[in-house]
């Protein structure tokens, strides 16, 4: 038998218990080896989605998370990397049905997360700006750090539920959609047009379009206050002209 | 060049839960190991790991490179793990011979390389491809088994050995995994320690193990057996002083625990070494 | 306020803002701490019994119910 032959057989019959074992020895079990890979997804997926899981508890969120892992092949070796379409299987994961934010709250766990633990980059401090004539502004794009995640429900408040689960007031879930930011482990609860504004920074928008959009939710949004915040709390990596040139 | 860094003393495997403790409390720990996938990625955790640096050796220990996969190692993979090799500048990089992905599909465990015809050149490429990269030996160790592969041929020490010639990567030496590959397998972990040679060891493991329906699970969730130490006398002797590491993973208990577990750990190797030094004085 | 004004504004705003103010660091919470990050282990966990297919796990034949916080805030759903 080649190198390559084993581990395909190997593999075969981690993904079906019935295939035939050829080759092995001992296979009877293989069936620890699809317990390790199952445990140690299920295990990660609870660190992630905390606050999923502390919503739904410990037996129910094991369970869904194994029906997740068994529908979904792991596409990185390294566990905290998983997760990512977890929150949509959660959506259309008939069960769950009757906890209509459940999704929505997986989406903030994943926010925090990558936030949590995305690559380091240095900022550009306030003063990169000065060198700019305000009309300038009108093209100029900023990158955000990948520490700066953006999360919001339209209908759950996402806020009081992440507050709630950390030692806060139980949330009354028909207080209305909620938005908010995560920077690296720390969060806060922003307004709609605040969200509006860095979403179309994050998603490449020139600050003049950013504050516009902002001004779109809200027409007397102190948008100057909250792009020097971006500055302020080293959550600006890159300043790049509309030449391409970074500054 | 060394194949690493590492003092010749006991470490320690440090994980998540017990980080804090350890930077408020600075134990008395020669060295410390972590899984290198941990500290993928910036904030938080890479800072305490820098800040751990500062004031200890450190050893990199990667669990999800796969060195054994078929294809190609994992592109990405590689170069996070270079990017944290470079900002840890660690005593020590090892990996397990294992692998963990087969037609695109990822296993997230260790899964043991079938010992058959091809297997060195494999293993050679994939281990001189990383070496290449991070400019610096590998250590390779060995991992636990539940399943054989029919038509193996050689031995998991024979095929260290044979990796450590071509290559030049050093010999992270786990044996709990030849304690519980003899107990499921029936291999010889004495005839396994033998055919490693000392100059090409850099390192060894200790850890617990546990029964599954029969099966014996390297957990990493128990005390060392007293086969397993007894394993260690006995590689210590054919090999001289050696960085010891004591591996906890499951039922991690509160840090003073594990360090009284880890401080026996050190004093029974440094008496194993002083008998040692005895004996072939 | 016109496009050149709302741009000077922001200019400014940003460039009297400073470093790391006060205000910033005040109103933020934390997610958690560094012991969060570190599923990746080389430990095996062998309870053999979840290696195996179930028919538990059919959500045809779903058993579990959520029990947790969730509870706290039932009744309280109301249909979007």
């Amino acid at each position: 038998m080649s190198y390559a032959t084993a581990i395909t057989a190997f593999a075969a019959l981690l993904d079906d218990e019935s295939a035939v074992p050829a080759g092995l020895l001992h296979a009877e079990r293989m069936r620890h080896y699809r317990a390790n890979c199952r445990i140690n997804r299920v295990a990660a997926l609870g660190n992630t989605f905390a606050t999923v899981e502390a919503l739904v508890g410990a037996d129910f969120f094991a369970a869904m998370a194994r029906v997740y892992v068994d529908a979904t092949p792991a596409t990185s070796a390294n566990l905290h990397a998983l997760g990512a379409d977890f929150p949509d299987f959660i959506a259309g994961f008939a069960p769950a049905s009757d906890l209509l934010y459940l999704a929505d709250v997986a989406r903030l766990d994943w926010s925090c997360w990558l936030g949590f633990l995305a690559d380091d980059a240095e900022a550009e401090p306030p003063a990169a700006l000065a060198g700019f004539a305000p009309d300038t502004l009108e093209s100029l794009t900023l990158t955000l750090h990948p520490a700066l995640q953006l999360a919001q429900s339209a209908h759950w408040p996402l806020a009081d539920l992440l507050a709630m689960h950390q030692g806060g007031a139980t949330a009354d879930i028909n207080a209305g959609g909620q938005a908010l930011l995560v920077l690296r482990a720390d969060w806060q609860q922003i307004a709609p047009a605040r969200f509006a504004m860095y979403l179309a920074l994050q998603q490449g928008a020139p600050v003049l379009a950013a504050l516009e959009a902002a001004l779109a939710v809200d027409d007397s949004a102190p948008v100057g206050e909250w792009l020097g915040w971006l500055f302020a709390s080293g959550a600006v990596i890159a300043i790049t002209e509309a030449n391409g040139e970074q500054a | 060049m060394k194949l690493s860094q590492l003092p010749v003393s006991t470490g320690l495997g440090l994980r998540a839960p017990h980080v804090e403790a350890v930077l408020a409390s600075r134990p008395d720990v020669a060295w410390w190991e972590v899984h290198s996938e941990n500290y993928f990625g910036g904030g938080a955790p890479l800072a305490s790991l820098l800040a751990i640096r500062r004031d200890y050796p450190l050893s990199l220990h990667g669990v999800g490179l796969g060195l054994g996969r078929l294809g190609e190692l994992d592109a990405r993979h590689l170069a996070q793990l270079r990017e944290l090799v470079q900002r840890v500048e660690p005593a020590a990089v090892s990996e397990h011979l294992a692998w963990n992905q087969h037609a695109g599909r990822y296993y997230n465990d260790l899964l043991p390389v079938p010992r058959v015809d091809g297997v060195i050149a494999h293993l050679a490429g994939r281990i001189a491809q990383v070496q290449d990269l991070l400019q610096r030996p590998l250590l390779i160790e060995n991992v636990s088994a539940y399943v054989g592969f029919a038509g193996e041929v050689i031995g998991e020490g024979e095929l260290m050995a044979e990796l450590h010639r071509r290559t030049g990567c050093g010999l992270l030496v786990d044996l709990n995994n030849f304690h519980v590959n003899a107990l499921n397998l029936g291999v010889d972990p004495l005839a396994e320690v033998a055919a490693l040679p000392a100059a090409a060891v850099a390192e060894i493991h200790v850890a617990g193990f546990e029964y599954f329906d029969g099966t014996a699970v390297d957990t990493h969730g128990a005390a060392v057996s007293a086969e397993v130490l007894a394993l260690l006398d006995a590689a210590l002797r054919q090999w001289g002083p050696q960085p010891v590491l004591l591996e906890r993973d499951s039922n991690l208990g509160e840090f003073a625990e594990l360090y009284q577990e880890y401080l026996q750990l050190a004093l029974h190797v440094r008496r194993l070494e002083g008998n040692t030094l005895e004996v072939t004085a | 306020m016109n496009k050149t004004a709302l741009l000077a504004v922001a200019l400014a705003s940003v460039l009297a803002a400073g470093v790391s103010t006060t205000a910033a660091a005040a109103e933020k919470e934390k997610c958690f701490g560094v012991a969060k990050a570190g599923q990746n282990d080389c430990k095996a966990n062998g309870h053999a019994c979840a290696g195996q297919a179930s028919k538990d796990m059919d959500p045809k034949e779903w058993k579990y119910v959520p029990a947790g916080t969730c509870v706290e805030m039932k009744g309280t759903l109301k249909a979007m």
